[in-house]
C-alpha cells in the first residue's frame, strides 16, 4: 500500500517549519493556503499530492529567502512529516 | 544569549549613545566640552566616519544577501538595486566626508555627492516600490493592497503639503538655479522614498513576529529616518534654525545604523542554518 501523509499535520508541519521566518500569522495561513490553492480537501495527501504541495511551498518562500533557505524549509518540512507517517 | 540578541545590544546603545552626545550640543553648544573637546569640525569627522562605516557595512551585507537570490527570482531585482543604490549613498558619503575633513572650507554645495545622492536615492525608491510589487504579488501575502494603496494617498497628501511648506521660500530664495534644484530634490525624492517604505510597511506587517519582520523592521525604519532627516533638512536650513543641525545628524546616522542592522539580519536569515 502507498504512504499517504496526512493533510492536517502537513499543514501544521509547513506553519511551525515557515512561522519563525514569516512570522505566526503568516505561517498558519500559508499551510492551508498551498493545499486549498491546489484544491488538496481530502483528510490523506499521496505522494504526488504531497510533492506538489512542497514545490508550492518552495515556490512561495523563495521570493522572501531565496531558492537555497526555501529548498532546506521544504526538505525540514518532508522530514517531519516522513518521520511521523 | 545569542549573536543576534548581541548585535541588537550593540546597535542600541551605540544609537541612543550617539543621539545623547549629538542633542546634547543644543543646549550646551557653548560648554567647553563642545567648542574645545568635541568642537564642531572634529564631531564632523567622527560623525563622517561612524556614517561612512555603516553605509560600507549596510552594502556589503546587502550584496551578500542579494547574491542568494537566484537568476530568475523576482525578488532578485528589487535587492540588486537595493544593493546599488546603498553603494552609491556609501561612494558619495565617502565623498562628502573627505571634502569635509581635507577641504579647508568643506564640501562646496552642490557638489559631486550630492548628484550621487540624488542618483542613488532614486535607485532606492524604485528599489523599494519593486519590493512591494513582488510581495503584493505572492498570493498569501497580497491581503492589504486596499490599506497600502490608502496609506500610499494619505502619505502623499500630508507629504505634498509639508513641502510645499518647507519648499516654497526655497525656491523664491535668491540663490544659483542649481542650488534651487537640489535643495528641492533631496526632499521630494526622501518623500516618495517614505512613501514606499510606509507601503512596504504594511505589506510586510504580515511577517510580524518572524525573522523576515526584524530585517524589514530595520531597513524600512532606516529609509524613514533618511526621509524625515531630508525633510527636515530642507525646512530648518530655509528658516536658518541651524542650532537644530544636531537633530537631522541624529536623523541620518540613525537611518545609516538601522540600514546596516537590517542587512546583517537579513545577511544572517539568508545564509546561516540556524537563521
Amino acid at each position: 500500500m502507498a504512504q499517504t501523509y496526512n493533510t492536517k499535520r502537513v499543514a501544521e508541519t509547513i506553519a511551525r517549519v515557515v512561522s519563525p521566518f514569516v512570522g505566526e500569522a503568516m505561517g498558519q495561513s500559508a499551510g492551508s493556503f498551498f493545499l486549498k490553492r491546489l484544491g488538496l480537501t481530502a483528510d490523506e495527501l499521496n505522494p504526488d499530492e504531497f510533492e506538489a504541495v512542497l514545490k508550492e511551498l518552495k515556490k512561495g518562500l523563495k521570493v522572501f529567502i531565496g531558492q537555497s533557505k526555501a529548498d532546506e524549509l521544504a526538505e525540514e518540512v518532508r522530514s517531519a512529516v516522513s518521520g511521523a507517517a | 544569549m545569542t549573536t543576534r540578541r548581541r548585535i541588537d545590544i550593540i546597535f542600541a546603545f551605540v544609537m541612543l549613545g550617539l543621539a545623547t552626545l549629538l542633542l546634547l550640543r543644543i543646549p550646551l553648544g557653548e560648554s567647553a566640552f563642545y567648542s574645545q573637546t568635541l568642537d564642531y569640525k572634529r564631531m564632523l569627522i567622527i560623525g563622517s566616519i561612524i556614517r561612512i562605516c555603516s553605509l560600507g557595512a549596510a552594502w556589503f551585507f546587502i550584496r551578500r544577501g542579494a547574491q542568494q537570490f537566484e537568476s530568475g527570482n523576482p525578488a532578485r531585482k528589487p535587492w540588486r538595486l537595493l544593493e546599488f543604490g546603498l553603494l552609491g549613498y556609501f561612494v558619495a558619503q565617502l565623498l562628502l566626508g573627505s571634502m569635509n575633513t581635507f577641504l579647508a572650507d568643506g564640501a562646496p554645495f552642490p557638489s559631486v555627492a550630492d548628484a550621487l545622492f540624488i542618483l542613488s536615492t532614486v535607485i532606492l525608491v524604485v528599489a523599494v516600490m519593486s519590493f512591494a510589487k513582488v510581495y503584493s504579488l505572492v498570493g498569501y501575502v497580497a491581503g492589504h493592497r486596499n490599506q497600502a494603496f490608502a496609506i500610499a494617498i494619505v502619505m502623499s497628501i500630508v507629504l505634498i503639503f509639508i513641502n510645499w511648506k518647507a519648499l516654497s521660500p526655497v525656491v523664491q530664495a535668491d540663490v544659483p538655479i542649481i542650488e534651487t534644484v537640489v535643495n528641492c530634490a533631496y526632499p521630494i525624492l526622501d518623500s516618495l522614498l517614505a512613501i514606499a517604505s510606509l507601503v512596504l510597511l504594511r505589506i510586510t506587517v504580515g511577517f510580524l513576529g518572524g525573522y523576515l519582520w526584524r530585517v524589514w523592521l530595520a531597513l524600512l525604519a532606516g529609509f524613514i529616518c533618511l526621509a524625515a532627516g531630508d525633510i527636515l533638512y530642507a525646512y530648518v536650513s530655509t528658516m536658518e534654525m541651524t542650532n537644530l543641525d544636531p537633530i537631522m545628524d541624529v536623523m541620518f546616522t540613525w537611518s545609516y545604523l538601522l540600514l546596516a542592522r537590517g542587512a546583517i539580519d537579513h545577511c544572517q536569515l539568508i545564509a546561516s542554518d540556524d537563521a
